[in-house]
């Protein structure tokens, strides 16, 4: 702790030093007009970050006086209207009078997506389910891994690390994901458990978070049958910038005298510095991350280094080029799962002192050309390898390099009418005596089309193929149609529904994995696996009564054929099966409320999911059936108050039969409740010198509500972490 | 005078926002808790007598009383609790589920197991495999041979006269060899 605290304070030196050079001051000054150029009166102007600020008068003039010279954001507020913010303002000697129009205040519903089609569309256009959420997340509640995030997305759900989108997914410990994960449409699975490493993503660089509730195969293939989470990284800053931020936290003892199993608080802290620029036409950003964390459980520590390098480079106006690549280190302890409900934090004997030993490196290229103004390409080339290795684990090493090349070319045939159509090679090879060293071969061709009959009516078709070939199993083909309608019936109300059809082929986790799952379980591979397939309908709407509040509701089924999942066989192995029919119906509903605009914030969500075995009509394994989230955002001056809560009912299906005897893999494994988690976040914007800085007291599960997501696991219980950020 | 007017409306906000938390402060307990140590000798048990008719069969390494969650059905998922081992050869064997368990399974829960046996294995160790056992009795309520007897026990309490005959001469029907999964 002490070197935590001495290292905080060295890089509050070296910040504070910084930013006392600043020399001369002037006033910043403009005119704040309506969209019908009408002056505003009483209009906030405020520097992002800072106390300073000024109103406009009745000719919508302001003046913010005695400002250093600098580089600001301003941030300029009126009720009535949408809360605007100018980045990178230049201010020097020869500084000119800004002129700023505000538009009228709303919720967004036109922001951009690219990811439902491949191209970008505005939100009110597309056929499916989505959200976007934006990175400022990740400083608030100090969020360093994505799927953190993610915990607080409606119709999302995050158990340990495994992501799903409307109950895609239950839980099989790594292997295989039903969400298909991208970096800029890039996928970031890995070639061997196609898992998501989420310490892979680099969240300093997160433009938007767009996420595509639903089967989308039809567009991006076997991951994507649950959904897609897409990560727009930003473009490199026009002038210089760099960025640090530095935390550092405490766990709180646990609730019950039985848990401690520790003398001394349990730490974690982390940094990060990200500089960003742009040489002519060469735009870069770098960044490098350190976290260690010592976690509330025994042998659950993570120390992790990870490095990130974007370049993109504007050829011409018409041509582009851009390179993303990342590095990760990482050593972790091997916590699996508790040694029973009276140690919760301890792991079971035989995994103590286990550790994994991981690698993982990713770079990607994408070129972009325009060819005119109606016809433009994309290629998009990939390479990720992956390497972990168990310390005192037997059959637990793996490395696996995956090569993935598409070309996606963009066609506006006319204003009404848009195809967008792919091809697409992926190959990884794996080495490991744990899924023995098997190699994956996948090729897929795809066209998509959005056509607007009418300004009311939006439709989609979309088609694709896909051959995939997993070392010795029987090459497989498939074909996903999709099709989308998109009515505005009013500018309040718009309705949306869409059929898709999806697939998934088993990893090679999922089909070679051969391990010693303790307790005398073998996980034992299963080369009759079959590809599972799934048809899936939704119809939802948005309305938006007035400009404060939007609703959005959906209500969807899909019908799953050889839905993958792990089982108890009645050898007594475990093995991935698949069942023949399963079923997830449910309903999304979620609204987000204006209540004080610019200062009063509130958003909630709410999922029930009927997932069903239908063929043992029982409840799919590890979905809970009823999920609210939900945040209030207060933002009064400079401060910056928040709280979530995240609320699952009692998840009713697990694996019971590895819970108790004679098989006991989990000791007490049963033992579950539903999930209450409230966080608390307060923050604070101020200046030193030229350069905003902004603090944050994150309090998570402030009531030490003990949960578990995944049976034999005990959710973080409470900690507090207080964060450090600035930009110069 | 702006600044006074601010001040109230800040207050007037912040108490908005502790309005719309407070409930949050009070909806929670503590989730799971860990469980208790058990104190005390739990007597949860039952017992009864196993009878054998005709020549036990040759090469038998194991002989025990099987409880299982579901009809009919013999593998380690419904698999709930094992009494033996049983002595080769013996016409009678009177048993207590506690005094008798075999140690692998340490409880019997109170409830309801709807496919009681005796069941008999000759492989050297002992398997989980379905096909490695055969099953040699079954119980039946009060002579009612159309379905498996239904063994009820009830917490803190001893069930008795759960008696089962193994007619080596007129052998039972025996459950699928391999129990057919839906995903099979």
């Amino acid at each position: 702790m002490n070197n935590i605290m001495k290292y905080i304070f060295f890089a509050a030196i070296i910040l504070l030093s910084y930013n006392f050079l600043s020399a001369q001051n002037k006033n910043i000054t403009g005119f704040i007009f309506d969209k019908d150029n009408q002056p505003l009166n009483g209009a906030n102007v405020i520097i992002s970050g800072t106390n300073f600020g000024a109103a406009s008068d009745i000719n919508g003039y302001f003046e913010i006086k005695n400002i250093p010279f600098g580089i600001y954001d301003l941030e300029i507020s009126v009720i009535g209207f949408k809360k605007e913010k100018i980045r990178n303002i230049k201010f020097y000697e020869l500084f000119e009078p800004l002129r700023i129009t505000l538009r009228p205040e709303s919720v967004e519903t036109d922001q951009i997506i690219v990811s439902a089609g491949k191209y970008e569309q505005r939100i009110s256009d597309i056929t499916v389910s989505s959200v976007v959420i934006g990175p400022e997340i990740f400083s608030k509640k100090n969020i360093v891994q994505l799927d953190e995030a993610l915990r607080y997305v409606p119709g999302v759900s995050v158990a340990l690390e495994q992501v799903s989108i409307r109950g895609s997914s239950g839980y099989s410990k790594g292997a295989g994901t039903r969400v298909f994960v991208a970096v800029d449409g890039i996928p970031i699975y890995t070639g061997d458990t196609g898992e998501i490493v989420w310490e892979m993503v680099p969240i300093t660089d997160v433009e938007r978070i767009e996420i595509i509730k639903g089967p989308a195969s039809s567009l991006y293939g076997s991951t994507a049958i649950g959904g897609v989470i897409n990560i727009i990284t930003k473009k490199a800053a026009s002038e210089p910038v760099t960025y640090i931020k530095t935390f550092a936290g405490v766990y709180d003892d646990p609730s019950y005298d039985e848990w401690k199993w520790n003398k001394s608080k349990r730490t974690f802290f982390g940094v990060e510095a990200v500089h960003s620029s742009r040489l002519n036409n060469l735009g870069y950003t770098f960044s490098i991350k350190r976290f260690d964390n010592d976690s509330y459980r025994e042998n659950d520590f993570k120390k992790r280094l990870s490095g990130y390098l974007k370049l993109d480079y504007d050829i011409d106006v018409n041509k582009s080029i851009t390179f993303i690549g990342n590095y990760l280190d990482m050593n972790r302890g091997n916590f699996i799962y508790w040694k029973d409900s009276r140690n919760a934090l301890i792991p079971k004997d035989s995994d103590r002192d286990q550790t994994v030993k991981s690698d993982r490196q990713f770079a990607s290229l994408i070129y972009k050309q325009k060819f005119s103004d109606t016809f433009s390409g994309e290629f998009k080339s990939s390479y990720y390898r992956s390497n972990f290795e168990g310390i005192g684990i037997e059959l637990t090493t793996a490395t696996s390099n995956l090569f993935r090349n598409e070309l996606i070319t963009t066609s506006k045939i006319n204003d009404k009418f848009v195809i967008v159509s792919g091809v697409e090679v992926s190959y990884a090879d794996v080495k490991s005596n744990l899924f023995s060293s098997p190699y994956f071969l996948s090729a897929s061709a795809y066209v998509h089309s959005e056509y607007k009959f009418s300004d009311k009516i939006n439709s989609t078709l979309g088609l694709r193929y896909d051959f995939i070939k997993l070392d010795t199993l029987a090459g497989a083909n498939a074909l996903t149609p999709r099709a989308g309608l998109n009515y505005k019936y009013s500018d309040e109300l718009i309705f949306r529904t869409s059929f898709a059809t999806g697939f998934r082929a088993p990893t090679p986790a999922e089909v070679f994995t051969s391990a010693d799952a303790g307790s005398g379980i073998m996980v034992v591979e299963n080369p009759n696996l079959d590809y599972e397939t799934s048809l899936s309908f939704e119809i939802g709407a948005i309305y938006q009564p007035v400009n404060f509040i939007k609703f959005d509701a959906a209500f969807f089924n899909t019908d799953y054929n050889n839905f993958i999942e792990p089982l108890l066989t009645s050898e007594g192995n475990i093995q991935f099966v698949n069942l023949p029919k399963a079923r997830i119906q449910g309903v999304d509903f979620t609204t987000d409320l204006i209540l004080i605009p610019g200062l009063l914030n509130f958003s909630v969500g709410y999922n029930y999911l009927w997932a069903r075995d239908i063929n043992n009509n029982k409840a799919m394994k590890y979905r809970p059936r009823n999920t609210v989230y939900s945040s209030l955002e207060f933002t009064p001056y400079s401060f910056e108050f928040r709280t979530d809560l995240r609320y699952w009912s009692k998840v009713e299906e697990i694996d019971f039969n590895l819970t108790k005897p004679p098989i006991n893999l989990i000791a007490d494994g049963e033992n579950r409740a539903e999930v209450i988690v409230v966080d608390l976040s307060i923050g604070y914007n101020f200046v030193i010198g030229a350069s905003p800085f902004k603090i944050y007291l994150n309090g998570k599960n402030i009531f030490n509500y003990n949960y578990v997501e995944f049976i034999g696991n005990l959710s973080p219980i409470r900690n507090f972490s207080l964060s450090l950020e600035t930009y110069f | 005078m702006i600044n006074i007017y601010m001040n109230r409306k800040f207050n007037k906000l912040i108490k908005i926002f502790l309005i719309l938390i407070i409930p949050f402060l009070y909806s929670c307990d503590k989730g799971i808790e860990p469980y208790p140590v058990e104190t005390g000798p739990d007597i949860t048990s039952f017992e009864g007598k196993v009878t054998f008719v005709g020549a036990w069969p040759e090469g038998i390494n194991r002989t025990y009383i099987v409880v299982f969650s579901e009809p009919s059905r013999f593998d380690v998922n419904t698999l709930q609790y094992i009494i033996g081992p049983i002595p080769y050869g013996v016409s009678e064997f009177n048993y207590n589920s506690i005094e008798n368990n075999l140690g692998l399974i340490p409880k019997l829960a109170a409830g309801e197991y709807p496919y009681v046996i005796v069941a008999q294995s000759k492989t050297p160790e002992l398997s989980l495999l379905r096909q490695d056992w055969t099953v040699a009795g079954i119980y039946f309520n009060q002579g009612n041979t159309a379905l498996p007897g239904i063994l009820k026990i009830e917490q803190g309490k001893v069930v008795s006269g759960i008696n089962i005959t193994c007619d080596f001469n007129n052998p039972p029907v025996q459950p699928p060899s391999r129990w057919k999964m839906n995903y099979e």
